[in-house]
Formats: structure tokens, C-alpha cells, sequence
């Protein structure tokens, strides 16, 4: 049994070795809130490669809209350095649904600038995209086929053009080829297919070099953390360092909802204990969380963080913490711990949060892979009321979640994926209530965040549906996924979790 | 023959060679389709570049594309034309014309051309999949796209060779046809290789090793072995004039029209085309090749031959030095700022203003700009002296080429 938890243990730690995203595994971007007076809901599917084409996907829950256009801009470029909008287009078949591509020509903090135009006017909101690479594109079999053939062509003719421009290009009209020419034409031929190798040769040692290119320093690559546990007679506490060189360079991070990092720690294998805490900075790198009550065990981390840029990231790592009997005094009232049943005991609809609530998720039992959904949760007391949320962090709820294996990992909020601070810097940028730079290898940022204000309640409060608390997503894979649903009830953090089959398209 | 005529020029071997034009040879007509499909893609590529720096966004389907796949179709159908027609239906007198290659029949430089075209056909899917692996390209040479350069290079290439072929088969008593087409394709060639060289080649660049290095690698071989091969007294510099004249009048044609960026992030708001840089002085080194090949003489002969690389290798590169190392500082500096020189136009959507675009890259950015220096000059030299030498060889193969 042991051999067995330990192969698990192996081939997960293979899975979570793949690139990390702010939002692992999940690139899309979902944003619900308002264009001004109108309620949208926007999927964004980001270019995989920069340069390249990104996807958006508009509905809006208002009739009589005249034009809906998308905007990409860069952040330190801001409007004045933006071309001229997109126009969405009406899907046909589907009302108030459209769509739109937005060509993203530079990698980093990006936005799309919606402007919707309808009966009460115009209204507007910017939306924060990562524009990163994340594809790694073999060359089809098919297509390498194609052009070997191809190529196999053009490299035979360009062999005979020389052996026939030797051979008898010079020769009178009527005229045939002497021996000796013909032999100096073979000649030819073999010279040109010396010269033909060393030019396919240097032509692929710079097609390897483009490649290595891309990969070595535009394509994405998760910044390296690491993380020790080290106890001081009551106080265990976690140290995450952050060990990437890359990351002296990076912009500064900023506050997002008032947190520099919120950590999030799933205990392996069977993903029953979870943690969200928030680690205070030490140094530029390095960053320390008391560690509140949990079992001993092997410990995923994932780390969301936003730099100064508005590009937010997730750390990953993982960690043994020694069991921790004693729950931090000193910790940030906003942390939360829970122990729940392991994956696949807990209930995809409901949930006990404590004697006195219940938390039940709405919609369906099972989803389907890549289909919209609105992830809808409500609280009842014992009596069956629905309890009223409190804000937490800024929101009425946050969600996490990840699927069985580690392969997706994602943080949500009401409104969305962005974090609160990109949506900020963004939205202020634009307004030019921000300077378009950042403090790249500083300690502490430029931009000065203030406190969310009721503008940023558009997207803060999410769907403003009348119960509850939901979370706008698709699942992008299929498979088993834990999710963890945190709101704030009477003052204490309370944390829901639901299994969730997810099928294949 | 025209240089029969000059006074230190002597008549080469190639005129005593019998000639044979076929009757109503149809192959002129076609060599003047494919130099027009040359011309094309040699504007769409020009057009395509200011395109890609003023407008950004394309699609297929834009004016500068057509220009470039028309033209290479042109190219490709008319000389695919000409193999099957040849190889098929031709007359005894046209298939003798024509060079063997794979059982087919076809005037040498109609190969050039169909191996062209193809290539041009071929980097298209290569170029597709590049786009989605690597992203978009926002610069000019990428591998795909070295092969489109290569196919239309060839492209324009091989209707040189076709006006080339009926110039060296006309008959000795007539005058040669196609004199000035044939100029007017070498110039066309000289621009394609110019766009290969362009990254390398901006005037903030002239002052680099690696400038001059390239330059002298092959712009010797075109000016020396084209103009061989022209027979003209000022092959060379009619050929550099005509370069000069297609690059300075797209520099001058393109911002008449208004255009504006279409992605972002737009760090210089231009209203209007931007086009390349004003081309390079090649009239002067192309002058110092024609003097010498006046006063050398072109006839026959390998201590000739090697006499007249290495001065013109030598003369090329100190008069190209010369010029482009004063030029370059007068491009970059406030005088060349107007509609002549274009050099405060032609600066792309994503090339923001500031004191680089007034300063030699070598000083500012030494690092991926190595600056010229005296090992450098010398290597540059001895490239210059070799590419001569292959220009040569190719002009002497080029002047005797019949079919």
C-alpha cells in the first residue's frame, strides 16, 4: 500500500512540474461584473504565443446594445499608446452573445478596454489579461512530412540547376554536352549538394536556435520557490524563498485585497487538508506565515502573487510540515485552515461548514469540461435561512481549486479570475491615475494601490445574484476536482468543499 | 556589342560563338511576364515591410501580398507554361534551346524561376505553423521566411537569366535586345539581396563590423558578376543607379499615403507609410567597378581576371567604406530630416522617439552592435576581394549562357 501512495506521490510530483500560471493549468479569463450599467460576463482565451491572437467571448444581459468594442492595451503604454478598438460581433443565433479577436504583440501585463454602447450610453471596463507563451508546438507529423517532401523537391531541382547550368547552359542551341562536361557537371552536382547540406545544416542550427530562443527566454517559465518549516518552541512557521534569479529583476509586488501572497497549501495525496494564509514579506524574496493547526504531511503550495506590472503568478513548491498542534497566535485574521474527508468522500452539493451551517452548492452535480458555469453557492442556518455573507477579503467569497492530480490549480473571486490589484493598476493606468512604469528590481512598488473604491464594487460583487455567492469558471480539463469555498460567516472564516466530476467534451 | 566599342575594352571570346535564335521564340514574351511578375514582388516586398511598420495588423490578403504571390505566380505558371510547351509542343529548333532537367525541356533561367516559385509555396505552411509555435514575426528574417526571400530572389533571378539567354543569342549583327530590361532586372536582384541585408543595414548600423562584413560578402558579387555578364561599359553603376532609384522612389511614393498602426503598443503614432531607409550610395563603389573594369579590360584571361578582383575588391570595399561610414552620420543626423532622405519617416509604430534614432548603435549598444575595427576592416576586405572573385566567375558563366 505504502509502494503504491509512494508511486502516486512520484507521478503527481511529475504533473505539478508543469509550467505554473497565476491559475495553474487555467489560462482562461472569466470577468463578471458591469460595462457601466450594463451586466457583462467575459471569457477571454489568451494568445498561447506573443504575438498572437487572443479570444473573447461577450455576453451581455441587456437588450438593444448598438456596438460592443474591445480594446487591447499594453500597461506601461497605456491608452494614448493603443490602436484603435475591435469591433465585437453579434454571434448569430445566440442574443446578447459576442465575439471578438484582439492581437496581444508584447508579452506581459495587458488589458482589454470594453466599451459597450447601448440605450443608457456608454459604458465601460477594463479587464486584465496575462499575454504570455504558453505553447510548446511540436511540428505535426503531417505538415513535417509535407515539407520534408517539399524540401527533398526543392533541394533535387536546385541540384540538377546547377548540374544542368554546368552541363549545358552554355552550349549553342543544338549543341550536346562533351564528356568532359558532363563529368564537371557531376562534378557540380556534388559540390552544390555539399553546399545544399551546409546550408540546411546552418538552417536548422538557427531554427534551433529560435526555438531554444523561445523557450529559454519567451516562453513562460514558473519562478522557483522553495519552502522550510522551522519551529520556535509553540510557533512553527513556514519561510517561502523565492530562488529564482529571474525574480530580482521583476517589477515589485503589490498589495491584492491588502495581501502581498496568498499562500494556499493542499496536503497530498488525498487533498483533505487545506490552508489559506498570508505570508508577511522579510525581505524582497523571502516571506514567513505562522502556520495555523494541521496534520503532518507532504504539502502542495501554491503562492498568488501580483507584480507591480498588473501580471500576477502563482509559486508552486512543495513541503513536509510536521503535524502542528497549536494554532498561531500571532496569525493574520484573515488566515484559515481545514480538515475535511479525502478526495472523493465529500459531496459535490453540500457540505457542513459547522453545526450550525450548511453550505449547498446550486446547478448540476456533474460539469462538462470547458463549458461556462456560474459555481453557485449558498449557506443555511440549522432552520434552513440562508445566511447572510460578510465580506472576506474584500468579496463576499473566495473560491479555490484544483484538480485531483495538481494539474489545475485556481483562485477565484465573484467577479472573476483578475486579482483585485491587477484590476486596479489596469483601471487607473488607463484613467492615468498611475504612472506607466513600475520599480523593476526595487523592494517597494511606485504605484500606491488605494483601498477598492465603490467603482471597483462593478466587479467586486460578481453576479449580483440575490443569495450566496458565486464564481464565474469553466473547467478546462476533465477529471475529479476539490473545491474549497470560503466566506465569511459571523465574523469566522468558514470553508465549504465540494468533489466535482468533470466530463470530457 | 556594346563594349566593342570602348578603347580599352576588348572583345571577349563569346562573340564568335554561333548563335541560333529559334523563329518567333516565345520565350521573350515570357521573360518579360516573369520580369514583370519580378517586379512585383520586388514592390510588394518593399510595400509588404512598410506595411508590417506602419499598419502592423495583415491578413493574407493585403495589397502588398497579392503583389508578392501574384508575382510569383506570374513567375512560376508562366515558366511552368514554358517547360510543358517547350518539353511537348516545342519545335526541334526550341527543345535544342532549352536545358534537360528531369525529362522536361526549359530555358535555364525558366528552372530558376519554377524553383523559385516553388520555394515561395513551400515557406507558406512552414511560415503558417512558425506563426503558431513562435508567435507572429516582428522581424524580417526568420528561417520560413529566408526561404520566401530565397524564392522570390530566385524568382527575380530567373527572368534575369531568360532576358540574359536571348541577349547572348541575339545575332552579333544586330543590336542586342533587352539591354535595358536586363539592367532593370540586376536592379531588381540588388534590391531583393538588400532586404535580406536590411536588419543589418539600418543607417544606425553603418558603422558596425558586422555592416560591412555582410556587405562586402555579397554585394560585390552582384555588382562585379552583373555587370560582366550586361557587356555594358557602366554595367555596374547603371545597375547600383537602378537600385538606388527603385528603394529612394518607394521611399518617396510610400508616405504620400496615409496609414495607421492597427496594433499595439504604438510608441510612434505615424499618419503615413513608413518606408525603408534611404537606399545605399552604391553608385560610388558601383562607379570604382566600372572604372576599373574600363582601364583592366575584360577580356579573357585568368591574370586578368584575378587582377581585376582584387582592385575591384579593394576598390569596392574602401569606396563603400568610405561612403556609407559619412553618409550613414549624415542620414541620422537633423539635415537628412525630409521628404529626400525620409530619415525622419522611417521609423516604425513600435520604434518610439528618442536619442536613438540619432545615434550609431556601434557606440551606444557596442555590445550586439560590435563596432568596426581594424580586424574587422580587414576581414570585411578580404570578403569583398573573394565575393569579386565569385562574381566574376558567375559573371563569365553568365555572359556565355545561351539557353
Amino acid at each position: 500500500m505504502k509502494r503504491w501512495v509512494m508511486i502516486l506521490v512520484v507521478v503527481a510530483a511529475a504533473l505539478f512540474t508543469q509550467p505554473a500560471r497565476a491559475h495553474v493549468g487555467s489560462p482562461n479569463v472569466f470577468f463578471e461584473g458591469h460595462a457601466g450599467p450594463y451586466p457583462v460576463h467575459v471569457v477571454i482565451h489568451p494568445a498561447e504565443v506573443i504575438p498572437g491572437l487572443a479570444e473573447l467571448s461577450i455576453r451581455i444581459d441587456a437588450e438593444n446594445i448598438k456596438t460592443v468594442t474591445a480594446l487591447p492595451i499594453k500597461w506601461n503604454a497605456g491608452r494614448m499608446g493603443a490602436p484603435p478598438p475591435d469591433i465585437a460581433k453579434p454571434v448569430r443565433g445566440d442574443p446578447g452573445l459576442y465575439s471578438a479577436q484582439l492581437w496581444f504583440m508584447e508579452p506581459g501585463a495587458q488589458s482589454v478596454e470594453l466599451e459597450v454602447q447601448g440605450p443608457a450610453g456608454a459604458g465601460r471596463v477594463v479587464i486584465p489579461v496575462d499575454a504570455v507563451a504558453t505553447r510548446v508546438l511540436a511540428l505535426p507529423k503531417a505538415l513535417g512530412v509535407g515539407l520534408a517532401v517539399l524540401g527533398l523537391i526543392l533541394g533535387g531541382l536546385l541540384i540538377s540547376i546547377v548540374g544542368s547550368a554546368v552541363r549545358e547552359s552554355v552550349l549553342t542551341p543544338g549543341s550536346e554536352p562533351t564528356p568532359t562536361r558532363r563529368l564537371y557537371a557531376l562534378g557540380g552536382m556534388g559540390l552544390g549538394t555539399v553546399l545544399l547540406v551546409a546550408l540546411v545544416w546552418g538552417g536548422k542550427n538557427w531554427w534551433d536556435a529560435e526555438a531554444a530562443d523561445y523557450k529559454n527566454n519567451r516562453l513562460y517559465h514558473p519562478i522557483s520557490a522553495k519552502a522550510d518549516v522551522r519551529t520556535n518552541g509553540d510557533k512553527t512557521s513556514l519561510l517561502l524563498a523565492i530562488t529564482d534569479p529571474a525574480f530580482a529583476r521583476t517589477a515589485p509586488l503589490v498589495p491584492d485585497h491588502g495581501k502581498l501572497m496568498h499562500l494556499f497549501l493542499v496536503r497530498e495525496p488525498g487533498l483533505n487538508c487545506f490552508a489559506h494564509l498570508h505570508p508577511v514579506k522579510l525581505d524582497r524574496a523571502s516571506f514567513d506565515v505562522a502556520l495555523p493547526k494541521l496534520p503532518a504531511g507532504l504539502y502542495r503550495l501554491y503562492a498568488d502573487i501580483t507584480y507591480e506590472t498588473g501580471l500576477s503568478d502563482t509559486l508552486t513548491c512543495r513541503v513536509t510540515i510536521p503535524e502542528v498542534t497549536t494554532g498561531a497566535t500571532e496569525a493574520d485574521p484573515d488566515d484559515s485552515a481545514t480538515v475535511a474527508p479525502p478526495m472523493g468522500r465529500c459531496d459535490g452539493t453540500s457540505f457542513p461548514l459547522s453545526q450550525d451551517y450548511v453550505m449547498t452548492r446550486t446547478g448540476p452535480e456533474r460539469c462538462r469540461v470547458n463549458q461556462p458555469t456560474n459555481l453557485h453557492f449558498v449557506v443555511h442556518d440549522s432552520r434552513g435561512k440562508e445566511v447572510s455573507l460578510e465580506t472576506y477579503l474584500g468579496m463576499r467569497g473566495h473560491l479555490a481549486l484544483t484538480r485531483e492530480d495538481g494539474a489545475v490549480f485556481t483562485h477565484l473571486h465573484p467577479g472573476g479570475t483578475a486579482s483585485m490589484a491587477a484590476m486596479q493598476l489596469a483601471t487607473y493606468r488607463i484613467e492615468g491615475k498611475l504612472p506607466l512604469k513600475a520599480a523593476f528590481g526595487a523592494d517597494e512598488p511606485i504605484c500606491q494601490l488605494p483601498a477598492a473604491s465603490s467603482a471597483d464594487q462593478g466587479w467586486i460583487g460578481g453576479n449580483p445574484s440575490a443569495e450566496g455567492v458565486s464564481f464565474p469558471y469553466a473547467f478546462p480539463k476533465p477529471g475529479r476536482y476539490r473545491l474549497w469555498v470560503q466566506v465569511k460567516i459571523e465574523g469566522g472564516i468558514q470553508t465549504g468543499v465540494f468533489d466535482i466530476d468533470v466530463d470530457g467534451a | 556589342m556594346a563594349q566593342a566599342s570602348g578603347s580599352a575594352i576588348q572583345t571577349t571570346d563569346f562573340v564568335d560563338v554561333p548563335r541560333a535564335v529559334p523563329a518567333r521564340d516565345p520565350v521573350s514574351a515570357c521573360a518579360r511576364l516573369v520580369l514583370s511578375g519580378g517586379s512585383s514582388i520586388a514592390i510588394g516586398i518593399l510595400w509588404d515591410i512598410s506595411w508590417h511598420r506602419t499598419i502592423g495588423r495583415d491578413t493574407f490578403w493585403t495589397p502588398a501580398h497579392l503583389a508578392i504571390y501574384i508575382g510569383g505566380l506570374l513567375g512560376g505558371l508562366t515558366c511552368g507554361w514554358l517547360a510543358i510547351r517547350t518539353t511537348f509542343f516545342g519545335s526541334r529548333a526550341e527543345r535544342e534551346a532549352a536545358v534537360r532537367l528531369w525529362g522536361f525541356r526549359a530555358p535555364f533561367g525558366a528552372w530558376v524561376t519554377i524553383w523559385g516559385a516553388l520555394a515561395m509555396l513551400t515557406s507558406a505552411p512552414f511560415d503558417n505553423w512558425w506563426h503558431n509555435a513562435y508567435g507572429v514575426d516582428v522581424k524580417i528574417l526568420s528561417p520560413p521566411h529566408t526561404l520566401l526571400a530565397l524564392g522570390m530572389w530566385a524568382n527575380v533571378l530567373g527572368a534575369l537569366m531568360l532576358l540574359l539567354r536571348e541577349q547572348n543569342l541575339a545575332d552579333a549583327r544586330q543590336a542586342e535586345p533587352n539591354r535595358l530590361a536586363f539592367l532593370y532586372a540586376s536592379g531588381l536582384v540588388i534590391v531583393m539581396a538588400s532586404v535580406f541585408l536590411i536588419e543589418k543595414s539600418w543607417p544606425n548600423q553603418q558603422r558596425t563590423a558586422l555592416f560591412y562584413e555582410l556587405s562586402a560578402a555579397t554585394l560585390p558579387v552582384y555588382l562585379l558578376g552583373l555587370a560582366r555578364a550586361s557587356k555594358e561599359r557602366w554595367g555596374a553603376s547603371s545597375i547600383a543607379l537602378i537600385y538606388m532609384a527603385i528603394v529612394a522612389g518607394m521611399a518617396w511614393i510610400l508616405p504620400l499615403f496615409p496609414g495607421q498602426p492597427r496594433l499595439g503598443p504604438i510608441r510612434n503614432p505615424v499618419t503615413h507609410f513608413v518606408p525603408l531607409p534611404f537606399p545605399l550610395l552604391l553608385i560610388v563603389p558601383a562607379l570604382g567597378i566600372d572604372l576599373a573594369r574600363r582601364y583592366i579590360g575584360e577580356a579573357s584571361g585568368w591574370l586578368r581576371d584575378w587582377l581585376l578582383v582584387i582592385v575591384c575588391g579593394c576598390l569596392f570595399f574602401a569606396l563603400f567604406l568610405l561612403t556609407q561610414w559619412f553618409f550613414s552620420a549624415f542620414l541620422i543626423g537633423p539635415h537628412a530630416q525630409n521628404w529626400f532622405f525620409a530619415a525622419d519617416r522611417h521609423w516604425g509604430y513600435r520604434e518610439g522617439a528618442g536619442q536613438w534614432h540619432g545615434q550609431f548603435w556601434s557606440r551606444t549598444n557596442p555590445e550586439s552592435n560590435p563596432p568596426l575595427t581594424f580586424a574587422s576592416a580587414c576581414w570585411a576586405l578580404a570578403l569583398s576581394i573573394t565575393a569579386s572573385r565569385i562574381g566574376l566567375w558567375l559573371g563569365n558563366w553568365m555572359s556565355r549562357l545561351r539557353r
